[in-house]
């Protein structure tokens, strides 16, 4: 078999610039970066809408992702989400070599939850759902041509949840934060919060976060 | 072959797979203990402590407390061909919850549906 070579005008010194730019195109390092939270939800509600207290939903939906206690009653929260960020990406020619790569990105996220409130006694008072889809953020970054981060901050949705942490938050000697612990979505048990609620504002806000 | 060549191939020769599983929170044990030992109205508290540890979560009602068990796993993949790359990662949640009364005597408890699978879809 004859081995292909390049014919002499693409050799040329036009052709070779549009070649090393095709090249570099081609070794962008492109990235898709999925994070999946949580199992899905029912996509069927009928059940819950026949439900009478918090024993028959937690028969239907189990535990709660979050519960809260007011003195007017107990609320549930059922919670996912699907993140996923697509980057588009550049390599950096360095003395010869592209080590470097030049990424942008956009991250989204398909959100659904549920909540479900009852009276003191746990009759079932009401319960909603949504199911929506939302920006995260867009970024840029210079990376490895290797690594595969995230250009945008997702912190906010991914989280660990407050149960890992709520014993040793109740130990919280930093101040402001260890003042706020009584009213914080972390340890208080009469505030409930979505995934993605800013802690610059409302019930965090006295944490100075 | 030139510096270049070389350079590249040994770029290409790293692509490779990352995998990644941690492990959160309390361990499952409920999933492993016959359920039918908790009954509502007859099992107490110090029998869940016992058969099942300190919870995540301890959490005060009206007239009576929660026990809040919280396990977590995450399991990631990545596969990297310098060209394109991708990542996935799946958290799954398995809870159990034992809410009591004001004596401390079991009134209801749940766990998460199943015991959560965490292997990344492929689809």
């Amino acid at each position: 078999m004859r081995a292909f070579r390049l014919s002499q005008p693409l050799c040329e010194p036009a052709a070779r610039r549009y070649l090393s730019a095709f090249l570099a195109l081609l070794f962008a390092g492109c990235t898709t970066i999925q994070r999946d939270i949580g199992a899905e939800l029912p996509e069927n509600l009928d059940a819950l809408s026949a439900a009478q207290d918090y024993r028959e939903v937690l028969d239907i939906l189990g535990p709660p992702r979050d519960l809260a206690v007011s003195e007017h009653g107990l609320t549930f929260l059922y919670e996912n989400a699907r993140l996923v960020e697509r980057q588009v990406g550049i390599s950096i020619e360095i003395q010869d070599y592209s080590l470097l790569k030049a990424v942008v990105g956009r991250g989204d996220a398909d959100r659904d939850a549920i909540i479900v409130h009852f009276d003191r006694e746990g009759r079932l008072l009401a319960h909603s759902r949504k199911q929506w889809s939302e920006l995260i953020g867009r970024g840029g970054g210079i990376q490895f041509i290797l690594a595969m981060l995230p250009v945008t901050d997702h912190g906010i949705l991914t989280s660990p949840e407050t149960a890992h942490t709520w014993g040793a938050q109740l130990l919280e000697a930093d101040l402001p934060i260890g003042l706020n612990r009584g009213s914080s979505p972390d340890t208080s048990p009469g505030v409930i919060e979505l995934r993605g609620t800013p802690w610059h504002a409302g019930q965090r806000s006295l944490e100075l976060r | 072959m030139n510096l270049r060549s070389l350079g590249y191939l040994a770029l290409l020769m790293l692509a490779s797979c990352t995998s990644v599983h941690t492990e959160k929170g309390i361990e499952p044990v409920w999933r492993s203990i016959d359920s039918g030992q908790f009954q509502a109205g007859v099992t107490k508290q110090s029998e869940v402590l016992d058969a099942l540890g300190p919870p995540s979560q301890v959490i005060s009602t009206h007239d009576g407390i929660v026990f809040y068990y919280l396990h977590e796993s995450s399991v990631g993949k990545g596969r990297i061909f310098i060209i394109y790359n991708t990542a996935e990662m799946q958290t799954r949640y398995d809870r159990a919850v034992f809410f009591f009364d004001g004596n401390g005597v079991l009134e209801d408890f749940a766990y998460s549906a199943s015991p959560p699978s965490t292997e990344p879809d492929d689809s």
